[in-house]
């Protein structure tokens, strides 16, 4: 008997061998899928004019609403499918970030922010509720507005989890300030320079 | 418990080769049991997630380069250790480059290729236990003979050996190191969009083994 002992005994540390070996690696997984759905994103307006302010009518020591711009963002797809809007402030101020920057004055101070507040959203003659991801669509909560960083969804409404949709139209009021006249260099004139991306992301 | 009566019929043999002494023809099994043991390991633990991605963001008559993505990754010793990385593809033949450098995305509906990666791996990104600078040696002899150490970035492969050293323009191959840490840049590509079946979704699904081999 004591023969099969050992016998067991070499065996166990054989097959425990490979196990060892495993240890000395480390899998990589590339996933993703290719979608036949295709959604067009459109902006009813490519840009939003503040035209030229005053340092006169700034106030010195708050912010200062210069603009109140509706926008209206329509997403058409090929058919109905779950998708998010991907807002990307292509000039961030590193103070603002849920709101979108309005750029830096001629000695780097922020000058202000823009964010669209969400007012309607439809998909075709039905209201949806906007939601919104900060974890990339893990989890989804009530939206108000299009924050950089958060990706922007439509739900039935009283739900929170993204709906198939195919004809959406989020309306925005988008609210523009300028931020306290006394922390700002105007003895030039400054340019106000935002800009901000609308990526569709297929859910 | 299956590997029990494996045993057995093994012991059984060994008794049959003890029978017929006179007959016996030896076989050697040769190896090192090492008490080093590394630690290879990726961040997010290793998955790279593209999402859902549109045709219409695909090329039709040509391939798609998709966005670069990073992926930390380290080597962790309990000793110093002399070694070199290779990347198996578990989704071998489905790459649509044939070549050591690309690993293959699976095949779609249709049986077709669906794309490649690459992993870049770049001595510049890279950190050494307290080395100053790290080269890059390679070599495609299984350890045998090593390139010339160099900073240049290089694709990680699944057969040529990656190794680490701290001298320049050497060819003796790699040192012992105890900790590694990178960042890779890991390149995806999609086969033109004419070429797949996309009455579905078409689902990614790459999978590799990064394996460390002891010197």
């Amino acid at each position: 008997m004591k023969k099969y002992f050992a016998a067991l005994t070499t065996t166990a540390l054989i097959s425990a061998a490979p196990f060892a070996f495993a240890a000395s690696s480390t899998d990589l997984t590339v996933r993703g899928t290719i979608t036949p759905v295709a959604c067009t994103p459109t902006l009813s307006k490519a840009t939003l004019e503040l035209g030229k302010i005053s340092a006169g009518d700034l106030n010195t020591d708050k912010n200062t609403k210069v603009g109140i711009h509706d926008l209206q963002l329509t997403v058409i797809c090929d058919a109905a499918t779950k998708f998010a809007v991907n807002p990307i402030d292509n000039n961030p101020s590193p103070s603002f970030t849920t709101v979108f920057g309005l750029g830096l004055g001629n000695k780097g101070e922020e000058l202000g922010f823009y964010h669209p507040k969400v007012m309607k959203v439809m998909d075709g003659a039905t209201v949806l509720d906007p939601i919104e991801s900060a974890d990339d669509g893990a989890t989804w909560s009530k939206a108000a507005e299009a924050q950089p960083g958060y990706l922007l969804s439509v739900a039935t409404v009283g739900e929170t989890d993204p709906a198939n949709a195919r004809n959406v139209t989020i309306d925005f009021e988008v609210d523009s300030y300028i931020v306290r006249a006394d922390s700002l260099d105007l003895t030039d004139e400054i340019t106000i320079d935002g800009s901000a991306t609308f990526e569709v992301k297929y859910l | 418990m299956k590997p029990i009566p494996i045993t057995l019929a093994t012991v059984l043999l060994s008794t049959a080769i003890c029978a017929h002494a006179a007959s016996v023809v030896e076989l050697t099994v040769n190896g090192t049991l090492t008490p080093v043991a590394c630690t290879p390991s990726f961040s997010n633990n290793g998955l790279v997630d593209f999402g859902k991605i549109s045709r219409q963001d695909l090329n039709v008559d040509k391939r798609t380069q998709l966005r670069d993505e990073t992926l930390d990754f380290g080597i962790h010793c309990n000793l110093p250790a002399r070694f070199a990385l290779i990347m198996r593809d578990n989704r071998e033949g489905s790459a649509i480059t044939n070549s050591e450098i690309y690993y293959g995305l699976k095949f779609d509906g249709s049986g077709n290729k669906i794309g490649l990666y690459s992993l870049r791996f770049d001595p510049v990104n890279t950190v050494v236990d307290a080395l100053p600078q790290v080269y890059r040696t390679d070599s495609t002899t299984g350890g045998r003979a090593w390139s010339t150490s160099r900073s240049t970035p290089i694709p990680i492969a699944a057969r040529s050996y990656l190794g680490f050293t701290d001298v320049p323009a050497s060819t003796a191959g790699p040192i012992a190191i105890r900790n590694l840490s990178s960042r890779i840049t890991l390149q995806a590509v999609i086969a033109p969009t004419s070429t797949l079946d996309l009455s579905e979704d078409v689902i990614i699904d790459g999978s590799a083994t990064l394996e460390l081999i002891y010197l």
